[in-house]
């Protein structure tokens, strides 16, 4: 590049590209900063960015709820927190363990049906998850359902399974099978050649599906809110709750928020590494 | 019809040279081949040819026209493509037919035109199929037919007869080479297999990492070969390469093989290239049909060694010997009686013998290679 | 090592019969050869004798043992594939050690390095033990397969057509060390190929397959020099000899062929003479072998036909013409320096030693 001759072409992309960062990053940001600001703070007008940070909000939610004349919400978030792991994390591992297998079945054998099969999984996504609420609702309350994990986790598959076998379904597809083949002829058995061929293979379409199908249950609001009472109540209804008749407690709500936030990146950066990895042992075909 | 001359071509990927500054003239008329293994840049300078590729530097002439930046559409070529690049919504019939249709010919032209190809290519019972609903056999002739249905300046085919089984491309060979002389179409062969060019070509290229190695005519690359690298590569069963050094004996020059003390009398056409090259390290060959084997010594034997294995092929036998670790292959009959361990006595047509200088692998006796600017 | 005997093995795809009845036995030692042309069947016979597909009826026995209902991990079989099938996420080492730190052939690391190493000396990759698959060139990439087959030391070989996808130099090496191996090791081996060179090379015996059917299993001198049909005349041979219609037909006392497309007659060879005029249909067909075909630019005594020249090809230690006499087309073997021009007058002279007959209707030989 020349020097004194500025390209435009590139400065007009990378104006863009800092607009839409910030775009999308300075909402978690002031959230971030919102956290941290006492009540007084926090409702301040022109906003502050200069301020004495504290940890009250979350002492507050994390030790429980206080009696003050600011308050009127209750809610548990520890156990918010704990039935959000519960519901996320269970709804995944199940979606990986069914799934992962029936994208296999549908990748390698056939059978009458099969396309009409897979098509009718898909459609499970087709349909907004409030269409069918309330016979969900009814049917759970009438086989005692409503209210509990199992309950959540199960409800939960509608939107990861389907993701996690049309992903998968394609990243086998494109495994020779003459691998499988191979391994089945060099001594192991059905299972020992999926262990070893299969799902390595399939390992970053299985790590990027299962990311997203965390992060879509962490975040489900409609489930939590109509199948779910106090007992199991998942984070993001749990901190609708900080909204209440009379105020809105921005700072806890702000602390909540970002509580939420923390744990879906950090699952996110785990499995990540097996994303990139898989990805660099080059083409598939051997 | 055109002739093609390529000036000072290069051609680089990022940082890769994959054609390095080649100097050509193909007459027209001529049925040329470029002819080099995986890699060595031939598809891309065919590409360039085409205009399919961009040229990194240096410049193609059609008949003395310039088309560095001509349109690929606007040159006038015709391409028969390794992948096919059939279309895929159209039938046989509709595939073949197009380049007339677009071109603007008399409907009952184009029908005469494409049962013609048809009939050659073998496609008439697959002509109202679709392409993927006819075998990969039929598809490549497809796109053989497509190219070849045409007469413009100049056939470019990249290696259209790979996925073809070997019967049908004896023929459909016959046939392009026949179609070609008949029009007197300039014709440009991209293959990585030797047997192919040499038996199509009028002149070909031998090409290796971006360079051509020699270009001529079939009899000059395969009793003349440039470099080891033509030698090795042409001919099958491949050019036998034994390490040695001159000697004098008795007044006359001998081949002393290295590591034996077998010698080899220096035949009378390397006598001048030899003469000052005298107890230095050298590397002589011979192809595989200018030994005779035999499983007594006889008064001409030059080398004896043993059976290394010995394959039947019907036609002919080839025989692999072995010479303190080195592999020498001879084409015998095929009801040679050796067997694995046998000793075998080896006899050389020292006229047909090559010599090369091991450190640039150069032919020490250079003909006239029609290499132009080298 | 064990023979493998099928009986009567037949296999279906839906409706679609890709073996019919086929019944082989390999003896131990052997090493016999599958040639046929795509889609005749020949993987899908390998692929059965691997466990890889179900047999849909008939028996096939490894080693005395009835094998139909084994898994392909209890048959001690090895087997290469046609795309190799190397593991993409794993070294070359560990490609070749992985069939020996299986469940049913698990041996000591320490064990494993030493056969890993001794294979990779034998087939020259010694050096890309650290490489991965993707990295390989064609040839490597064949060998690898060859090396994690030849780790173990199993009862049976199986070879999946190894050289189609490898450049046709590569192809001629290979083969000549294929062979080699096969000297050495001894180990009954069944190769599938549609390359007649490999069969010929390769084989103590040779099935020739087409379509599912069996057409003759023979040493590769039977198969080239005793065809038992015409299908099995073709595939051998390059090029493949010539296939005539021709009429048998007494004149003046000489028995004679009537060539159909020319006005030429061919004198009938005198051990066949009475088998041919004893046959109700005097039609038969005439195969010529272009080695036995010579083309002269000038008329001789002993030529017997006269054409012209349609297209010269020159191939390597020979070059091929092909001549039309009348509506057919001839193949000649000349020297590879043949001078000609097309549409050039040339007479050819057919070693009738050598021809051979067939059935019209059943393209049977006619033998005498």
């Amino acid at each position: 590049m020349n020097r004194g001759r500025i390209n435009w072409g590139k400065l007009a992309a990378r104006l863009v590209i800092v607009g839409y960062l910030a775009f999308v990053v300075l909402p978690l940001i002031w959230l971030l900063l919102m956290s941290l600001k006492g009540p007084l703070d926090v409702m301040a007008l022109p906003p502050k960015i200069i301020f004495k940070p504290t940890l009250e909000n979350y002492r507050r939610l994390f030790l429980g709820t206080q009696r003050s004349q600011y308050e009127v919400a209750r809610t548990d978030f520890p156990r918010a927190l704990l039935n959000t792991v519960i519901v996320a994390g269970g709804a995944t591992v199940l979606s990986l363990v069914t799934g992962v297998l029936a994208a296999y079945a549908f990748a390698r054998f056939h059978f009458a049906g099969k396309e009409s099969l897979a098509f009718t999984i898909l459609s499970l996504r087709f349909a907004p998850a409030l269409a069918t609420l309330i016979p969900t609702y009814a049917l759970y309350r009438r086989i005692g359902l409503y209210n509990t994990h199992i309950g959540l986790i199960l409800i939960s598959q509608v939107i990861s399974m389907p993701l996690l076998i049309w992903v998968v379904r394609s990243y086998i597809e494109s495994i020779p099978i003459e691998c499988e083949q191979a391994a089945l002829v060099d001594g192991y058995s059905w299972w020992g050649a999926f262990r070893i061929v299969v799902l390595p293979l399939a390992s970053p379409g299985i790590a990027a599906t299962s990311v997203l199908a965390f992060v879509f249950c962490w975040n489900n609001f409609i489930f939590g809110l109509f199948l779910a009472a106090r007992q199991t109540q998942t984070l993001v209804v749990a901190t609708l709750a900080f909204i209440s008749y009379e105020q809105v407690l921005w700072g806890q709500m702000a602390a909540a928020s970002v509580m939420t936030v923390i744990p879906a990146m950090a699952f996110i950066f785990m499995v990540q590494r097996w994303l990139v990895r898989g990805l660099t042992f080059g083409a598939v075909k051997a | 019809m055109a002739c093609i001359v390529l000036k000072d071509l290069w051609k680089k990927y990022g940082e890769v040279e994959a054609v390095k500054g080649i100097n050509l003239e193909i007459e027209d008329g001529e049925f040329f081949s470029f002819l080099g293994p995986s890699g060595c840049g031939k598809t891309s300078t065919m590409r360039m040819i085409a205009g399919l590729e961009q040229i990194t530097s240096g410049s193609i002439w059609f008949d003395g026209r310039l088309v560095n930046d001509v349109k690929p559409a606007d040159r006038d070529v015709a391409m028969a493509f390794e992948t096919y690049a059939l279309y895929p919504p159209l039938t046989i019939r509709q595939n073949l037919a197009f380049p007339l249709q677009v071109r603007g010919l008399a409907q009952k032209t184009v029908d005469e035109k494409v049962k013609h190809i048809a009939e050659i290519l073998r496609l008439t019972e697959v002509l109202d199929y679709l392409p993927h609903e006819t075998s990969g056999g039929h598809q490549q002739r497809t796109s053989l037919g497509r190219c070849i249905i045409r007469t413009p300046n100049v056939y470019l085919f990249d290696e259209p007869l790979s996925h073809v089984d070997s019967e049908a491309r004896r023929e459909m060979r016959g046939e392009i080479k026949r179609l070609q002389k008949t029009f007197a179409t300039t014709a440009i062969w991209v293959t990585h297999d030797q047997l192919e060019a040499i038996a199509l070509a009028d002149r070909i290229a031998v090409m290796d990492s971006g360079e051509f190695q020699q270009v001529g005519t079939a009899e000059e690359i395969y009793h003349h070969p440039r470099n080891i690298f033509v030698a090795r590569f042409i001919g099958e069963p491949p050019f036998n390469i034994l390490d040695c050094r001159v000697v004098q004996q008795d007044g006359d020059l001998m081949f002393r093989v290295e590591g034996c003390s077998y010698t080899i009398p220096v035949p009378q056409c390397l006598r001048e290239a030899v003469a000052d090259r005298i107890g230095e390290l050298l590397q002589a060959g011979i192809r595989a049909m200018y030994i005779t084997p035999t499983l007594t010594g006889q008064a001409g034997s030059h080398i004896q060694a043993t059976v290394y294995v010995f394959e039947d092929l019907g036609e002919r036998g080839v025989l692999t010997a072995d010479l303190n670790g080195d592999l020498l292959r001879i084409v015998t009959t095929p009801d040679f009686p050796g067997h694995v361990g046998d000793p075998v006595w080896l006899t050389l047509e020292t006229s047909r013998m090559q010599v090369f200088d091991p450190h640039t692998g150069m032919n020490l006796v250079q003909v006239n290679h029609g290499m132009g600017g080298d | 090592m064990g023979g493998v005997l099928l009986q009567d093995v037949t296999k279906d795809y839906g409706k679609v019969r890709a073996v019919k009845h086929l019944s082989l036995d390999v003896k131990e030692q052997e090493c016999v050869v599958i040639l046929g042309p795509s889609g005749a069947g020949k993987t899908s016979t390998l692929k059965m004798i691997a466990g890889l597909e179900e047999v849909t009826s008939g028996e096939i026995y490894i080693d005395g043992r009835l094998a139909n209902y084994l898994q392909p991990h209890e048959r001690d079989i090895a087997m290469t594939f046609e795309s190799y099938a190397l593991y993409p996420h794993m070294t070359v080492y560990d490609n070749m050690a992985l069939p020996l730190r299986s469940p049913v052939h698990r041996r000591p690391e320490g064990d494993i390095r030493k056969r890993v190493l001794d294979i990779g000396t034998m087939l020259g990759i010694d050096a890309l033990l650290d490489r991965m698959p993707a990295q390989l060139s064609q040839g490597q990439k064949q060998r690898v397969g060859l090396g994690r087959c030849l780790v173990r030391q199993p009862s049976v070989f199986l070879f999946d057509e190894p050289l189609s996808h490898v450049d046709a130099k590569v192809r001629h090496r290979m083969r000549t060390e294929i062979k080699r191996i096969q000297d050495e090791l001894k180990t009954t081996s069944i190769y599938v190929t549609h390359d007649y060179l490999e069969a010929l090379a390769l084989g103590d015996r040779i099935v020739v397959i087409e379509q599912g059917e069996v057409q003759q299993i023979g040493t590769p001198k039977q198969i080239f020099d005793e065809p038992a049909n015409e299908f099995v005349q073709r595939i051998v041979g390059d090029p493949p000899a010539t296939l005539l219609d021709a009429r048998i037909a007494v004149i003046d006392g000489e028995a004679l062929l009537q060539v159909r497309g020319t006005s030429c007659t061919l004198p009938v060879p005198p051990d066949m003479r009475e088998i041919l005029l004893e046959r109700h249909n005097p039609n038969v067909r005439v195969a010529i072998r272009p080695m036995y075909v010579t083309a002269s630019l000038v008329e001789g005594a002993a030529c017997q036909l006269k054409g012209s020249v349609y297209v010269f090809e020159r191939i390597e230690t020979k070059g091929v013409l092909d001549v039309r006499v009348g509506e057919i087309a001839l193949l000649a073997e000349t020297s590879p320096d043949f001078q000609s021009r097309p549409d050039q007058d040339m007479w050819l002279q057919v070693d009738l030693d050598h021809v051979r007959f067939f059935d019209p209707q059943t393209t049977a030989a006619i033998t005498a």
